[in-house]
């Protein structure tokens, strides 16, 4: 990093809880951890789809990863498709099922904002833009404020994944990174 | 030869005010994933209303630290470098354009 990134860098990581609660108005009431460092290898959308290699973003175009056949336009339709690639289906409860993995699509000024992914435990856990990742209570990112993601407007579901089916998963994207490396 | 959609009358830039206008953008957009809301604010349309004058310094900065800033430099440009299986990988999208620079002669001055 070059020294002015360093300096940045070093306001973010230290304070970086009373500087996320200045931002989220709802993590002061509630409880929070840190979870991972800030990082600009993946966004919120990535870290939902448990994707840690690339950020996911449908626009502009050609700018971040976007699964392919799905539009690339920043609404929830097209937020609920690219989460369809994955297996995941419209739901309408936030509940912890033992069987089932879920998401969060949040909407602002009527766009999609952030994305966050229920745990095991029942709470959520989100990747911050390039900042932290985050565990936090399923609303705790709602709020109209300056940095606040507006409001959870889409819940989905699928059925949680066994190793097996991760390892499966792992590898269909390591082929198709292969095979887009290998035709570009 | 250097194709841009932006004038050719750059405005001047200083490395300081450079920094400036990045340091503000990376404080205001940290937290948002949306790429359209980071090449919206104010500093980054600044940065880019730079033109030319500002490719050295993004260069320079991509090398030392990797960041959405490639998409000022496609804006200022109307280039795209970066290869398919690259998109959404900051590293890789920096080295590609970092890969152009050196084609279109920035090399020396992003050292």
């Amino acid at each position: 990093l070059s020294i002015r990134s360093k300096e940045i860098y070093s306001k973010l990581v230290l304070n970086a809880k009373p500087r996320l609660e200045s931002c989220f108005s709802k993590l002061k009431t509630g409880s929070f951890e840190i979870t991972g460092n800030p990082t600009r290898a993946y966004n919120c959308v990535a870290w939902a789809a448990e994707d840690t290699s690339q950020w996911w973003w449908p626009v502009p175009p050609g700018a971040a990863y976007w699964p392919d056949g799905v539009a690339e336009e920043p609404t929830l339709v097209a937020f609920v498709q690219a989460f369809g690639t994955l297996g995941y289906v419209p739901c309408e409860s936030p509940a912890l099922e033992p069987r089932s993995e879920k998401v969060a699509i949040y909407l602002k000024n009527g766009a999609p904002s952030h994305a966050a992914r229920q745990l095991p435990n029942g709470r959520w856990t989100s990747k911050l833009g390039q900042r932290e990742r985050i565990e936090h209570d399923f609303d705790a990112l709602e709020g109209n404020g300056l940095h606040e993601y507006g409001q959870i407007t889409q819940i989905m579901s699928m059925r949680r994944k066994t190793s097996l089916s991760r390892f499966a998963a792992w590898l269909k994207r390591l082929v198709k990174l292969w095979r887009s490396s290998f035709f570009c | 030869m250097l194709v841009t959609n932006k004038s050719e009358a750059s405005s001047p830039l200083s490395e300081d005010s450079f920094h400036a206008m990045v340091s503000e953008w990376e404080l205001a957009t940290g937290l948002t994933s949306d790429l359209t809301e980071m090449s919206a604010h104010p500093a980054f349309r600044r940065i880019v209303d730079s033109g030319r004058a500002a490719i050295p310094f993004l260069l320079r900065e991509l090398k030392a630290d990797p960041s959405f800033l490639v998409l000022a430099l496609g804006e200022i440009t109307g280039e795209n470098p970066v290869p398919r299986s690259a998109k959404g990988k900051v590293k890789e999208m920096a080295k590609a354009w970092l890969a152009w620079g050196e084609r279109n002669g920035y090399c020396d001055e992003a050292q």
